[in-house]
C-alpha cells in the first residue's frame, strides 16, 4: 500500500517490524522479496512517484575532488531511485574481484562468488534478465554464433547482459501498491537515526516532509537503502550519541569512495582487419530472440594472469565505432603535396589546421599506410572498409581510505549537513589506465586487429569521468577496524542496523553495481525473514 | 667486404628494380632512392610514411638522417642480411617484416609516435622512408 508523509499525524510515531529507508533498486527489492510474509514492513521514500525539483534539490552537496561533478546529478531522488534513468548493463562480480589481492592495502570481500550466486540467479529475474550465463563463450558461441575479436591470453571477451532497464519504481509500483504487509511511504525523508544505550541499537527514525511535518518510525530492524552516498550521510547526520555519527566508532563512514572511472576517448583504435566479422563488439546489445529476455553485449577484460601480474585493477573495454575527422582535406593537400613534390601555396593555414588536429594527421597518415591495397601489413590484401572505433575505457579504483564523503558545512532545508565528496584517483588508477591501453594496443598489433592511438589525457585525474556508481563508503568487513558492515550488512557495533546499497562493496570490479546491489537485498531480506523466524 | 656506400650502390645498379618499372637509373644523389626503392614498393603511400617519420624524428633523440645508417638499423631489425633483403621476393619479404612486426608487439617492443603505439620495425621503416628522396 502507499501512503504520503503529509497524511501522517504531525508528531505522531508508526511501528513496524522493519523499517526500509529509500526506495531506489534496493529498497524496493528488499520490500518485494518482503512482502507477503507475515513482517510489517514500512518502506519511507524521500521522494514521491514522480521527479520533483525540490526534493531533487536536497541532493545538493560540496564537491573538493578534481571531478566538477555536481552531487545532485549523479542520482535520482524519487520512488525508483537511479534506476529511473539507469542504462541496465549487467554483469556479476567476478570470481577475482571477491579474492584478496596484494595490491590492496586493506582486508577484500569476506564472503566469495559462491556465496552470491543464488542471489545472483535470483536477481536476474529481478532485473528482468535471461539465464545466469555471463562469460561463458562457448555458451555465446552457440546462442548467436559468437566468434571473438582477441582470443589472447591478456584480454578476453566479457559478456554482460542488458536489463529492459528494469525501472523499479514503474515495475514494482503494482506488487507493493496490493501489499498487504508493505507500506511505502512517499516524502519520508528520514533525517536521522535515534539510538539508545552506547549508540548500539536503533530505536526509532526521525522522519520528515519537505514542507515540515515530522513523525517517527519505530521499528525493530532498520535497513538503510539510500544509496551509496546519502546512506553514509544519514550514519553521518545521527550523531546525537556517537558524536562522529553512527557506526563510525572506527571513522571508516563514508570512507573508501570508489567509482568506476570512466574515459569513453580513452585512445583510439584504428582497424586494419576485417572489423565486420565481430558485430557484436559495436553495439550495445544483440538480441538473442529464442532465449526469453535475453540481450547481449560484449566487452574485452583483463586476464586474471593479466591482473595479478601487472598487479593492476580490474578494467572493461567498450569500443564504439566513430565517424571521419573532420579537418582532415588540409592534411590530405599537404600529403599530395608532399608526394607531387610541391609544398602546398597556404602553408601557414594548413600548419595551423595540422597542429591544432595533429590526431588528424597521424590518422589519416594511418589510414593511408595501411588500409590502402598497397598497404604494409596487409599488403596486397584487399582492403576493407575502414573503421575506427573509440576506446571506452571503464576501471575498478583501488580502495582508498583518503577518498571519501564526510558532511559539509552548507546546509539543507531541513538545516542539516550536506554531503562533501572528496573523491581520489591514485597513481594506481592511472597505472591500470595507462596499461589497458597499452595491453588492447600490443594484442591489436599482435594480431594484427589494427593500432591504438592512446589518449594523452589518460594521465590527468581529469580526464575520468563518474559512471554514477558509488561503492565503497560503508564496506563490508570481518573486522569492525576494517569496515562497516558484517557479513550480513549489519552495522558493526549496532545490533539492528542493516545496509542495502553499493556502499558496502569492498572492492568494485569492473562490473556495473546494480546486479550485485539487488542480490545483495535478496541476500539480506532473506537473512531477515530468518532473523524474525 | 662490401662498405655501405657499395651497397647502396649495388642496389642502384638496379638489383632489385623490378625490369620495367618507373624507377629511372639515376642522376647523381638518387642512390638513396633506389636504395628505398623496393621499401617504398611496400607502400601504398610514402607520403604517409614521411608524416610518420618526420614525427617521429622530432621527438626522437637517436633517430640521425642517415639514411645508410637507418638503412642499415631497419636490416638489422628485420635480422635480414643484405643478401637475403635484396634478393627476397617482395610477397616473402612483406611477410617476413608482418611477422617481426608482430612479434615486436608480442615482446613490448614498441614505440610511440603522436600517441600511437607502434611497432618499432614499422616505425623504422616510416623513418628510412621519409629520409629518402621523393620523385
Ligand atoms: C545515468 C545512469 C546510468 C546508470 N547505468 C547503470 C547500468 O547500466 N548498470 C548498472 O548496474 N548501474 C547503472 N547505474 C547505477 C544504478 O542506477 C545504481 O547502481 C542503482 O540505481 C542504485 O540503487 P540503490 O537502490 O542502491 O540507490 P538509489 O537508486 O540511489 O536509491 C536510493 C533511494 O533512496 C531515496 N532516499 C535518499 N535519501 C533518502 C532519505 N533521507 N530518506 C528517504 N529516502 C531517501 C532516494 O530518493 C532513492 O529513491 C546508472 C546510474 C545512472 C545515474
Amino acid at each position: 500500500m502507499f501512503s504520503h508523509s503529509s497524511d501522517i499525524r504531525r508528531e505522531s510515531v508508526i511501528d513496524a517490524d522493519v523499517c526500509i529507508i529509500g526506495a531506489g533498486c534496493a529498497g524496493i527489492t528488499l520490500a518485494t522479496e518482503l512482502n507477503g510474509s507475515p513482517l510489517k514492513v514500512i518502506l519511507l521514500e524521500s521522494g514521491d512517484l514522480e521527479y520533483d525539483e525540490k526534493t531533487q534539490s536536497l541532493y545538493q552537496g560540496e564537491n573538493i575532488s578534481a571531478n566538477p561533478l555536481k552531487l545532485e546529478d549523479v542520482r535520482l531522488r524519487y520512488f525508483g531511485g537511479s534506476t529511473n534513468h539507469w542504462h541496465g548493463m549487467c554483469h556479476p562480480l567476478n570470481e577475482i574481484d571477491l579474492l584478496p589481492r596484494k595490491e590492496i592495502a586493506y582486508p577484500g570481500w569476506p564472503i566469495t562468488l559462491n556465496d552470491l550466486t543464488p542471489f545472483y540467479v535470483r536477481a536476474q529475474k529481478v532485473c528482468q534478465l535471461g539465464p545466469f550465463v555471463y562469460d561463458d563463450e562457448n555458451y555465446w558461441r552457440q546462442q548467436m554464433n559468437f566468434s571473438p575479436l582477441l582470443s589472447g591470453n591478456l584480454l578476453r571477451t566479457s559478456f554482460f547482459q542488458l536489463s529492459p532497464p528494469t525501472r523499479f519504481g514503474a515495475v514494482y509500483r503494482e506488487v507493493l501498491k496490493k501489499s498487504a504487509n508493505v507500506e511505502v511511504i512517499l516524502n519520508a525523508n528520514a533525517l536521522e537515526l535515534e539510538s539508545s544505550g552506547d549508540a548500539d541499537h536503533v530505536t526509532q527514525v526521525r522522519v520528515a516532509h519537505i514542507n515540515g511535518n515530522t513523525f517517527w518510525v519505530k521499528a525493530k530492524k532498520f535497513v538503510l537503502s539510500a544509496g551509496g552516498l546519502e546512506t553514509p550521510r544519514i550514519l553521518l547526520l545521527s550523531n546525537k550519541i556517537q558524536k562522529k555519527g553512527l557506526g563510525n566508532g572506527h571513522d571508516l563512514v563514508g570512507r573508501y569512495y570508489m567509482d568506476h572511472l570512466a574515459n569513453l576517448r580513452s585512445g583510439t583504435l584504428q582497424f586494419i582487419a576485417d572489423q565486420s566479422k565481430y558485430p557484436w563488439y559495436f553495439k550495445l546489445g544483440t538480441k538473442v530472440n529464442h532465449l526469453p529476455d535475453t540481450t547481449v553485449g560484449v566487452l574485452l577484460t583483463p586476464s586474471t594472469e593479466l591482473i595479478k601480474k601487472e598487479g593492476i585493477t580490474n578494467f572493461r573495454i567498450m569500443l564504439l565505432p566513430t565517424p571521419e575527422e573532420k579537418g582532415i582535406d588540409s592534411v590530405k593537400s599537404i600529403i599530395s603535396g608532399i608526394k607531387s613534390g610541391h609544398i602546398p601555396d597556404d602553408l601557414g593555414g594548413h600548419i595551423k589546421n595540422v597542429l591544432s588536429e595533429i590526431d588528424s594527421v597521424t590518422n589519416l597518415a594511418f589510414k593511408n599506410i595501411f588500409h590502402t591495397n598497397k598497404n604494409l601489413l596487409g599488403a596486397r590484401e584487399k582492403s576493407t572498409a575502414i573503421t575506427r572505433a573509440d576506446i571506452d575505457l571503464n576501471m575498478e579504483q583501488l580502495p582508498n581510505r583518503d577518498s571519501k564523503v564526510s558532511l559539509s558545512g552548507q546546509k539543507d532545508v531541513f538545516g542539516q549537513n550536506r554531503l562533501k565528496l572528496d573523491w581520489k584517483i591514485s597513481e594506481m588508477d592511472k597505472k591500470t589506465a595507462g596499461k589497458a591501453l597499452e595491453t588492447i594496443a600490443l594484442e591489436c598489433g599482435k594480431y594484427n586487429l589494427g593500432r591504438v592511438r592512446i589518449s594523452d589525457s589518460l594521465k590527468q585525474d581529469t580526464s575520468f569521468e563518474t559512471s554514477w556508481h558509488h561503492m565503497g563508503t560503508t564496506r563490508m568487513s570481518v573486522s569492525p577496524t576494517d569496515g562497516v558492515v558484517n557479513v550480513d550488512c549489519k552495522v558493526h557495533g549496532v545490533d539492528n542496523l542493516f545496509i542495502a546499497s553499493s556502499s558496502v562493496f569492498t572492492t568494485g570490479g569492473w562490473a556495473n553495481p546494480t546486479l550485485t546491489i539487488t542480490a545483495l537485498s535478496i541476500r539480506l531480506a532473506d537473512h531477515l525473514k530468518t532473523l524474525f523466524s | 667486404m662490401q662498405t655501405r656506400r657499395q651497397f647502396l650502390m649495388t642496389l642502384i645498379a638496379g638489383c632489385f628494380v623490378p625490369a620495367g618499372t618507373a624507377y629511372a637509373l639515376p642522376s647523381k644523389a638518387s642512390g638513396h632512392l633506389s636504395a628505398t626503392g623496393k621499401l617504398s614498393a611496400l607502400f601504398g603511400n610514402n607520403g604517409s610514411a614521411m608524416v610518420i617519420g618526420n614525427s617521429y624524428r622530432s621527438f626522437s633523440k637517436t633517430a640521425s638522417k642517415n639514411l645508410s645508417g637507418e638503412l642499415a638499423a631497419l636490416l638489422d631489425f628485420i635480422s635480414l642480411s643484405e643478401t637475403d633483403f635484396v634478393s627476397m621476393d617482395n610477397g616473402n619479404l612483406l611477410q617476413h617484416i608482418k611477422r617481426v612486426i608482430s612479434k615486436d608487439f608480442e615482446h613490448g617492443n614498441v614505440t610511440q609516435v603522436d600517441g600511437w603505439l607502434l611497432s618499432t620495425t614499422e616505425v623504422q621503416l616510416c623513418h628510412v622512408l621519409s629520409l629518402a628522396p621523393h620523385e
